[in-house]
């Protein structure tokens, strides 16, 4: 429901500045609206804290937060907090992925295994996450390993229930199209079954990408001493609240970029499927 | 000379596993084909003709009888039929080429071969041109074109038809009759052809087995002596009129009934 | 007439067969009355057989490990412990105080976040220009997860109570917004028209086809935020707390007692799935007119 204004037709061989303006906005309305809403908020917190309305200790404000990413940037915690956390993001993440999808397989295509398999992925899928993590705790001490299994547990279930759903919808008609061809069991899971559970695959990876960033900051709050999450952790110990924020702010953004990275995968693979997939 | 498909006396039953119950699908049903002979199988719905074609396809077993192409078993020779289902399922992911390469690609042919051998099947079809496009570009009168392909392109010895047109509309489904026709007489392939449209039987077929209801016996071996080419038209003269109700009659005649109690169980 | 190359298993999924059997389901001269019993009667059971084994031999498996020391029954507990925490647990006072808390800040914290983030979703996707403004910020704490939250949170509100609803109403709060947004924006157009073919004004509109078009979203969404909601509140107290069973979890952890965090993790769990259930049955019976699923 936007409201077109319209204009007058030019009668002016060149359009003036004004329309030309006016006509640009109009294309682009979302992203602008989008980046004022941004500005504004930001000038409206700012102008918040200035005022003393909301005092600095709560949320900081955006001058400060700025300065202490530029000086946290030269200094010699931030970047590395922001590697060990890429990295145990990332090999938990890629574990996940290179053991759920052929378990998620196994379980959906052969109806024994699933019978095994089923049970237990039903109730670890539906067990919070977070309240296994003490137990790794115990089992695994503080420390870079404990944490990759925990993004590795956080991200992993997605991957194999909705590889195993995916396996299993593969569409009865094309199997009996393949078996009508006497096509042998290797051709059928490489020419339907796997294509057709990619678009479940996708949902998964796009719901790991999300979890294993839970699980990754989840770890650091709880069992680490280093990375991102450490880093707010002693931040909101010491009162520190620009540093709590930039480090927030930073996991965000990650947040942000792996979920749009994900929408851009998700649309490549598409392209022959116009219908929307679960 | 043999034929190219032999039904002898096939009849299909069905046990329910907890009830014992039987239900008798097709009854001693038998059948030669000759080459090139396009014939069709006409009955009410659920009479069993769906049935016969897949167990002519190998996909089923009959409980008693035996159907052989050439002589073999269709239990051991796959690669002798190519089946045209009532949906193209044509697998989305692939390009229409590469589908209508599927069926060879099944039979253990190489992705390159296979699609050097469709290409042609494709001109014939009447898609060239349409070789990349994807299956959800295309309408349904033409996927069910790149489902005959598939069927063609394995070269089998004899073509099994499902009720390929049913989900098109009415129009659409005249014109690939006609489409059909001409695919066939181009590629000279022996056509089993199932449907319950009577006047699709007639103008398609040279002969008509009409099949009675469950369970589906043969009532009638029927000989359509309209020559070819058949152009659409012919369905309006007095020959095709005349063949149309003798089927009519037949299926809708004494014969074609039989006792059914209410939960299936013949009586 | 089955074709029955795949069976239908009581889950309501298709199981695909490893062996590709194409026979229907018993050709009668195969197999004389009475076998054909014992093998129906082992194809209907067989699932449940398989799943029973499975959890059986599991549970046994990993009592035996204990008692025999395979593994260290400090770290991994055995069945029969984990039963006698529960039951200890049960019987004393402290569990259900720890649990009344827990769900107490879970209802404040999710009630609060429903409350306030339906009607919120609701406008910013009605008013498409407000929703568009605020697209950059929810998008940022959408793919923020809700946790990294907790040590702000601490800050502003302490170690009681406070600070967990507020957690749990962080999470689900903009879950839900971003739920309702995107069901709002989501109603069809071919809707609109018609609404606006009849002369419908906009509120009547608003009644009759964008809330009922909208409500599936929003259960949806709220499904999704009982799952962050959990998490929020067990990290919460593991992380900042004196109370609840998420504390209860991280003390158990501290004292090596694996028997209290194994049973701790398996209340949790009911909680979760206890939660999710009752939204699912309100989901199924709001769904009944819905034209797809």
């Amino acid at each position: 429901m936007s409201a077109r204004t319209t204009h007058p037709p030019s009668t002016a061989s060149v359009d003036s500045l004004g329309t030309k303006i006016l006509r640009l906005i109009r294309r682009r309305e979302r992203i602008i609206l989008g980046v004022l809403g941004v500005i504004m908020v930001l000038v409206f917190w700012e102008l918040v804290v200035v005022w003393g309305w909301l005092r600095q200790s709560t949320m900081s404000s955006p001058s400060i937060i700025s300065e202490r990413i530029v000086t946290e940037l030269g200094g010699d915690r931030l970047i590395p907090s922001l590697w060990v956390t890429l990295r145990a993001y990332l090999i938990g993440l890629g574990i996940a992925t290179v053991v759920g999808i052929p378990l998620g397989f196994i379980g959906g295509w052969y109806k024994r295994a699933s019978y095994l398999l089923e049970p237990w992925l039903a109730a670890l899928n539906a067990t919070p996450t977070v309240a296994i993590v003490p137990l790794i705790l115990i089992w695994l001490g503080i420390g870079q390993t404990s944490k990759v299994f925990i993004v590795f547990l956080f991200a992993v279930f997605p991957y194999a229930f909705n590889t195993m759903i995916g396996v299993r919808q593969s569409e009865a008609e094309f199997l009996g199209v393949a078996r009508s061809f006497g096509a042998s069991q290797s051709k059928i899971v490489r020419s339907i079954v796997l294509p057709g559970a990619v678009p479940y695959i996708m949902t998964a990876a796009r719901l790991a990408v999300g979890r294993a960033l839970i699980g990754v900051v989840v770890a650091e709050l709880v069992a680490s001493n280093t990375g991102l999450g450490f880093l707010i952790s002693i931040a909101s110990g010491t009162f520190d609240t620009p540093l709590l924020m930039v480090s927030v702010l930073f996991v965000g953004v990650f947040g942000l970029i792996m979920t749009e990275l994900m929408k851009v995968i998700e649309r490549q693979f598409d392209r022959w499927r116009p219908e929307p997939s679960s | 000379m043999q034929p190219v498909l032999k039904a002898d006396g096939v009849g299909m039953e069905y046990v329910h596993p907890r009830t014992g119950r039987s239900v008798l699908a097709i009854e001693d049903f038998s059948v030669e084909m000759e080459p090139q002979q396009f014939v069709t199988i006409v009955g009410p719905s659920g009479c069993g003709k769906s049935t016969f074609l897949k167990i002519a396809n190998g996909l089923l077993r009959p409980t008693s009888g035996t159907v052989t192409i050439h002589g073999e078993d269709v239990q051991e020779a796959r690669r002798s039929r190519g089946t045209v289902f009532q949906d193209a399922s044509l697998l989305p992911w692939y390009t229409v080429l590469r589908n209508a390469a599927y069926g060879l690609e099944c039979q253990g042919v190489n992705r390159k071969e296979a699609e050097e051998r469709a290409r042609p099947v494709l001109e014939l079809v009447g898609l060239a041109g349409f070789e990349h496009a994807h299956p959800h570009e295309l309408s349904g009168g033409m996927r069910q074109r790149v489902n005959v392909a598939r069927a063609l392109t394995i070269d089998p010895e004899i073509l099994l038809m499902d009720e390929p047109f049913a989900s098109l509309d009415a129009q659409t489904r005249e014109f690939m009759q006609s489409e059909l026709l001409g695919i066939w007489s181009k590629s000279s392939k022996t056509v089993l052809f199932v449907t319950h449209q009577i006047d699709e039987a007639v103008y398609l077929s040279d002969r008509v087995l009409v099949m009675s209801a469950r369970p589906g016996r043969l009532i009638a071996d029927i000989t359509v002596d309209i020559p070819r080419p058949r152009d659409l038209r012919i369905k309006r003269e007095a020959r095709f009129v005349e063949l149309e109700g003798q089927v009519w009659d037949l299926l809708h005649g004494p014969e074609s009934e039989h006792l059914e109690t209410a939960d299936g169980h013949v009586g | 007439m089955t074709e029955t190359s795949h069976e239908k298993r009581s889950t309501g999924t298709t199981v695909i067969d490893d062996a590709a059997t194409t026979a229907p389901v018993t050709n009668i001269d195969e197999s004389p009355k009475g076998g054909s019993d014992l093998t129906s009667w082992w194809a209907d059971h067989e699932q449940k057989i398989y799943v029973a084994a499975s959890v059986i031999g599991f549970l046994g498996l990993w009592e035996v490990a204990s008692r025999l020391e395979w593994i260290r029954p400090l770290f991994f507990s055995s069945p029969t412990a984990v039963f006698e925490a529960a039951v200890r647990e049960l019987s004393g006072a402290d569990f259900w105080h720890d649990i009344r808390i827990s769900l107490l800040e879970f209802v404040l914290g999710f009630s609060l976040a429903i409350v306030l983030s339906i009607p919120l979703g609701l406008m910013l996707g009605w008013f498409r220009r407000l929703g568009h403004f605020f697209d950059p910020w929810l998008r940022f704490f959408y793919a923020t997860p809700r946790i990294t939250y907790i040590p702000l949170l601490v800050l502003w509100f302490g170690l009681g109570l406070e600070s967990k609803v507020a957690l749990v109403f962080a999470g689900p709060f903009i879950t839900i917004l971003v739920g309702t947004l995107e069901g709002v924006r989501t109603v069809p157009t071919t809707y609109l028209d018609v609404a606006r073919s009849f002369g419908a004004g906009q509120f009547h509109f608003f009644k009759s086809v964008l809330l009922p078009t909208t409500v599936p979203f929003i259960l949806a969404a709220m499904r999704l935020a009982v799952g962050i909601g959990i998490v929020a509140i067990v990290l919460g107290e593991m992380y900042a707390s004196q109370a609840g069973i998420g504390h209860m979890l991280m003390q158990a952890a501290n004292n090596l007692q694996a028997d209290r965090v194994l049973f701790a993790v398996l209340v949790l769990t009911l909680m979760g799935v206890g939660l999710s259930t009752i939204l699912l049955s309100i989901e199924n019976r709001v769904a009944d007119w819905r034209p797809q699923t």
